[in-house]
């Protein structure tokens, strides 16, 4: 029988890849889930109003302390959200305390996903006694109860931006750690990584050049996830008064609102909007990240 | 001149306390140029065999004996040192193409992959112009290289396996189970391919399968292994019949597992199932290891193990108490 030397054309889909079945760009992917189009909403009106808002929209210049007149001043043309307890715009102020949250929670998650993919990329690869002393620390991580720790670590070291990000980073981790490794033990028993041994690569470049890119959908959609965590415990943090005082994030904005007696004093204009802000960024990130979840993961497919 | 010799090879795998011996005394030898198939169900040491000779058994698993490969010692070497002879002297067509290629990086870059190891010194131009000539040779339009694995249908992922396999030129070639979740024209397919190449470039071939019909389309010569051990081995028209020539497999084992096949051009008979499994292997077996789904065992079977004895001249060998004519 002769070779049949014409190349056949079909095209299958992937079989047990966590690729999606075709290669469209995550964000059509996204787009194209209902949950994930409402997030990606989200986030994208909170980013363009909190990066690009400060450049556009004009600002009296900062007036406070004038007089008792300016201070808690509701909504009006000059002041588009009010005036707080000291005279100063709200509306700047929410649109710079969103840059701040941001700051945070994208610092911390990087801090997080650094360690997290690193130890379970580690920890799934190599197995053995290196994977159980790395998930005994995990697991050790993973059932700490995580916000008395922060709101401890946050006393005890200090207040800045720099401290908050790494408090809350270094205590996100642990679950991406967890779900790596598993990928990663189960694509380390595949034929692929035996034909790269066999071909003399180290064991760093089988992990960085065969095994990452196989995981990093998953790391990916996991960012997402531990990033809406972030800039939830940021302002839990802040609002506890264990903020940055120089660099206010919304969560701060809502410490000084609230010990300013604003709420008392029923000066919804200062409490809402910080609090909005938070309410639909985290809330856009779940979305975003439980729909690339759910198209990334497999096992996650069609569970919900 | 032999390309291959294997002698007294055994393989034991650790797990916990237990130690099991997947291949035991097992002497095969490839000539350049020649094709020889191992056959046997699941689970009778094929695979181990077949990994043992690169050098790629897992951590747990300990090989002794001997397996030279063109003169050169491949049992205790170091890792760098068998790195320079798989690929350029032995490569391995692995088993399921799906899972042996990497699904996010194009197929070019991973053919690449055995060439920039091996020859660092290749130009680039050089190093696409020979990708280009290996997916010709295996029948894939060089215009897709730039395509990725889930692009390919389960016959081309395993062109590009075999493709990759000679980008360094070996002189052996190990295939297992290469036509594996394949259907029926892609395995034909594959197979000739094999055949071909196997003839053109003068490669020893090692199959590695439990189909017959593919190792009898393949190769020269033909192993039977059963529970780790060879039980028969021969010429492959000699013991499987090829052609106008009559099978006369000696081993009870071969004699089942050909009755297992339809067979397309003899009579019309149901093929038969064996029944039964291999046996345990991390209980140390007195006699023969065939003994329990033997259907013409005798008392001696049960205390003494057979050993390999001559059926008809020297090239075909079986281990059976019944052959040569002391037990009748």
């Amino acid at each position: 029988m002769s070779l049949d030397k014409r190349p056949s054309l079909p095209v299958e889909p992937g079989e047990d890849t966590m690729q999606p079945s075709s290669r469209i760009p995550w964000w059509r992917a996204v787009w194209g889930d209902r949950m994930g189009r409402v997030g990606l909403v989200l986030v994208v009106v909170v980013l363009a109003l909190v990066v690009v808002g400060p450049m556009i929209f004009p600002f009296a210049a900062s007036s406070f302390g004038l007089s008792a007149d300016s201070i808690l001043q509701p909504p009006s043309g000059g002041h588009w959200l009010g005036t707080d307890e000291l005279g100063r715009d709200v509306f700047r102020q929410v649109l710079v305390g969103g840059q701040i949250s941001l700051l945070v929670g994208l610092s911390a998650t990087a801090i997080a996903m650094v360690v997290g993919a690193g130890l379970g990329l580690v920890s799934g690869y190599y197995a053995g006694w290196r994977d159980n002393v790395l998930m005994r620390i995990t697991d050790f991580f993973l059932v700490l109860p995580t916000l008395p720790l922060i709101i401890a670590l946050a006393a005890l070291l200090g207040q800045s931006v720099v401290i908050t990000s790494l408090v809350i980073g270094l205590t996100s981790w642990p679950q991406t750690t967890r779900i790596i490794r598993s990928q990663v033990l189960s694509l380390r028993e595949r034929p692929l990584v035996l034909r790269v041994r066999s071909l003399g690569a180290t064991d760093r470049r089988t992990i960085w050049v065969h095994i990452f890119p196989n995981v990093s959908p998953l790391i990916f959609a996991n960012l997402v996830l531990v990033l809406a965590g972030a800039i939830l415990s940021e302002a839990s943090l802040a609002f506890l008064g264990l903020g940055d005082p120089v660099h206010v994030s919304w969560g701060t904005m809502l410490h000084f609102a609230f010990t300013s007696g604003a709420m008392s004093r029923g000066a919804w204009w200062y409490v809402l909007p910080p609090g909005i802000g938070i309410v639909i960024l985290v809330l856009g990130f779940s979305l975003v990240g439980h729909s690339l979840d759910r198209i990334l993961n497999p096992q996650s497919r069609g569970a919900r | 001149m032999t390309l291959l010799e294997i002698k007294d090879l055994c393989v034991d795998y650790t797990v916990g306390a237990d130690s099991l011996r997947a291949v035991d005394q097992v002497s095969i030898s490839v000539a350049a140029g020649e094709a020889v198939g191992i056959a046997g169900e699941s689970g009778c040491g094929k695979t181990t065999l077949g990994l043992a000779v690169p050098g790629l058994l897992p951590a747990n698993a300990t090989p002794t004996g001997s397996v030279q490969l063109l003169g050169e010692e491949m049992i205790g070497r170091s890792e760098d040192d068998l790195n320079e002879l798989r690929w350029t002297k032995v490569s391995f067509i692995f088993q399921g193409a799906m899972n042996a290629l990497n699904p996010v990086h194009r197929i070019d870059r991973q053919i690449l992959e055995p060439i920039r190891t091996h020859e660092p010194n290749t130009a680039s131009a050089a190093a696409k112009e020979r990708v280009s000539q290996l997916l010709e040779l295996v029948g894939v339009s060089p215009s897709r290289a730039r395509s990725f694995p889930h692009e390919f249908s389960g016959g081309m992922r395993q062109r590009v396996m075999i493709a990759m396999a000679l980008a360094c030129r070996p002189s052996l070639l190990i295939a297992d189970e290469p036509t594996t979740a394949l259907d029926v024209i892609s395995q034909s397919q594959i197979l000739s391919l094999l055949g071909d190449l196997q003839r053109e470039q003068q490669l020893g071939l090692l199959l590695i399968s439990h189909d017959l019909a593919a190792i009898r389309r393949t190769c020269d010569r033909v192993v039977v292994m059963y529970a780790g051990v060879v039980v028969e081995t021969g010429p492959t028209a000699v013991i499987l019949g090829r052609g106008t020539e009559k099978r006369t497999a000696a081993h009870p084992y071969t004699q089942a597992l050909i009755k297992a096949h339809p067979d397309l051009a003899g009579e019309r008979v149901l093929a038969q199932a064996l029944p039964g499994h291999p046996p345990d292997l991390s209980i140390p077996i007195k006699g023969c290891r065939f003994y329990d789904r033997c259907s013409v065992r005798k008392s001696i079977c049960h205390e003494v193990a057979p050993t390999l004895r001559p059926v008809a001249g020297t090239a075909h060998l079986a281990a059976c108490h019944l052959v040569g004519g002391d037990v009748t």
